[in-house]
């Protein structure tokens, strides 16, 4: 489980605010989106992929 | 004449050209359903009564002078709320825009409008574009036609609940990780997610910038097709618009699927409920029947999507809704706070990994296009699920089952058709999606013609 202080800590320093009825969702979440991480450690060549990003062309060249 | 309420838009606009049948009376009629039906249903947030009357009737004089505008004018059509209607409020089904009216209209709407389509109100969703279950403590949970119990997913929920039961005979919907496709599947319509940039979002309130699409929902391919004919094309006020040629997309509609390549990723035949993996096991056997070519085929990249769109969407929300959840964050729903705030404590390192792994996703598809026309899967692995008393964690429930299904089109942005297969043990629909290339709208249109004619739902379209 995510640790909560981690949760409450995190959102605190981005001035976010901090419910406790929203802690077990938030955990969920997290350790969901961790344990689907996972599947990446199954490409070890990931890191050569460039990332996607929406680039405006138009405004870039 | 039949009944108005389930005519499709090729059925009925020769009736309006012909002048056989009045924009006025097809409004009137399906007006008076709203007000019958809808107090249960919830499907518009805002129903526009007086607007679309007056669209009818200037319909019905321009067609009375020979200025017919082609087979969209004169249709009654639901917008979604997250669309902006130039004053008219769009709420995007959150508690923190209840009266936000724009001074524009969305790109789509403009479209729409030109071509002469009747406004019928602004539809229900999912707060925020954001949850996948048709729930809306703010403005009132859609209800699914088939089974006033179950809902009819989201979150674009609330204009695939009016086709369904004839409260419209067009949806505009929006899909970031699965919203057009879902409730289609859920409520036994037809539904398309469009490349990415084909249809401009322009005035459409943002999700997750990087996955967002908008896109047609309709009772009939062909209509489907006839709406992207006009929602589609390049938008110079849209960053990410295609500036690609729009092909007539009823062309090829009826060249059916003889001998076309149908590659079903394993992947997506993992997790499911018996009734989806029967339903979609006889879907098979029927487009062998039709004469298409299918056969399995293992695409690993998959794998990533779960996490990816995970990171991505609640990435991206949270960026977006920073000064929202910081000074009005009792305007969310717990659950949806949550899932910004997720993504808000997810890593930029995260992000960029899972941009890296939309990469790979997408030369996976482009590799596997090579081997075959079109890919096929059941568009969620679950039956439609009735509403708990716990709302809140089902709808993160629904999301996180429904993601691994429907995000990998989002994040490699190619199109991808939702048709039903047929009803569940407990009555009802479900879905599958067809996903081709970028810009392969026109085959999946074809492909999804051809399994229409089959008649998945036939005689069971829901009469609310």
């Amino acid at each position: 489980m995510i640790d909560p202080s981690f949760i409450k800590q995190g959102l605190y320093f981005q001035q976010f605010p901090f419910y406790e009825c929203d802690l077990p969702f938030i955990q969920n979440i997290l350790l969901t989106m961790k344990q689907a991480e996972m599947a990446t450690s199954a490409f070890p060549h990931l890191n050569a992929e460039i990332p996607i990003t929406v680039v405006d062309k138009r405004l870039m060249v | 004449m039949s009944d108005l309420s389930f005519l499709t838009v090729t059925e009925l606009a020769p009736l309006i050209k012909s002048r056989k049948l009045s924009p006025v009376e097809l409004t009137q009629h399906t007006l008076d359903r709203i007000e019958q039906y809808d107090p249960v249903l919830r499907t518009y947030i805002t129903p526009l009564p007086d607007i679309a009357l007056k669209q009818a009737k200037d319909a019905e004089a321009s067609i009375m002078r020979g200025q017919y505008k082609g087979p969209l004018h004169g249709i009654p059509t639901g917008i979604k709320d997250n669309y902006f209607t130039k004053g008219i409020r769009t709420t995007v089904g959150s508690k923190l825009f209840p009266n936000y009216i724009p001074d524009k209209n969305a790109t789509a709407v403009d479209k729409l409008l030109k071509s002469g389509v009747v406004m019928l109100g602004k539809q229900n969703m999912h707060e925020l574009a954001a949850g996948s279950t048709g729930t809306n403590p703010y403005y009132g949970t859609t209800r699914n036609p088939w089974d006033l119990k179950h809902m009819p997913g989201g979150s674009s929920g609330g204009g695939t609940a009016a086709l369904a039961a004839g409260l419209a005979t067009l949806a505009t919907g929006t899909d970031t990780f699965g919203s057009i496709r879902l409730p289609a599947a859920m409520c036994g319509v037809y539904g398309l997610k469009t490349t990415y940039g084909l249809v401009s979002t322009h005035g459409i309130a943002p999700t997750a910038w990087s996955l967002d699409t908008a896109g047609p929902m309709a009772r009939s391919v062909s209509d489907l097709a006839l709406m992207l004919q006009s929602m589609a094309g390049y938008d110079p006020k849209d960053p990410a618009s295609l500036k690609v040629p729009v092909p007539n997309y009823t062309h090829n509609l009826t060249k059916g699927i003889r001998g076309l390549k149908i590659g079903i990723p394993t992947y997506y035949l993992q997790g499911l409920d018996p009734d989806v993996e029967n339903l979609f096991r006889k879907a098979v056997t029927t487009l062998h029947s039709l004469g298409a070519e299918l056969k399995e085929i293992n695409i690993p990249e998959l794998s990533l999507a779960t996490f990816s769109g995970y990171a991505i969407v609640s990435g991206e929300a949270s960026a977006f809704h920073e000064k929202w959840l910081q000074t009005h964050p009792e305007d969310y729903s717990p659950d949806i706070r949550s899932f910004f705030l997720a993504g808000a404590l997810t890593g930029s390192t995260q992000y960029v990994k899972a941009q890296q792994a939309r990469r790979k996703m997408v030369k996976a598809l482009r590799k596997a296009f090579k081997e075959v026309d079109i890919l096929l899967g059941p568009t969620i692995p679950f039956k439609t699920p009735a509403f708990s008393e716990h709302w809140l964690q089902q709808n993160l429930d629904v999301v996180q089952k429904s993601m691994p299904f429907t995000s990998p089109i989002n994040l490699t942005g190619v199109p991808s058709l939702s048709v039903p297969i047929g009803l569940d043990r407990n009555g009802l629909p479900t879905g599958m999606q067809f996903f081709g290339k970028h810009l392969s709208e026109s085959l999946l249109l074809q492909v999804g013609h051809a399994w229409e004619a089959t008649q998945p739902l036939k005689n069971k379209l829901q009469k609310a």
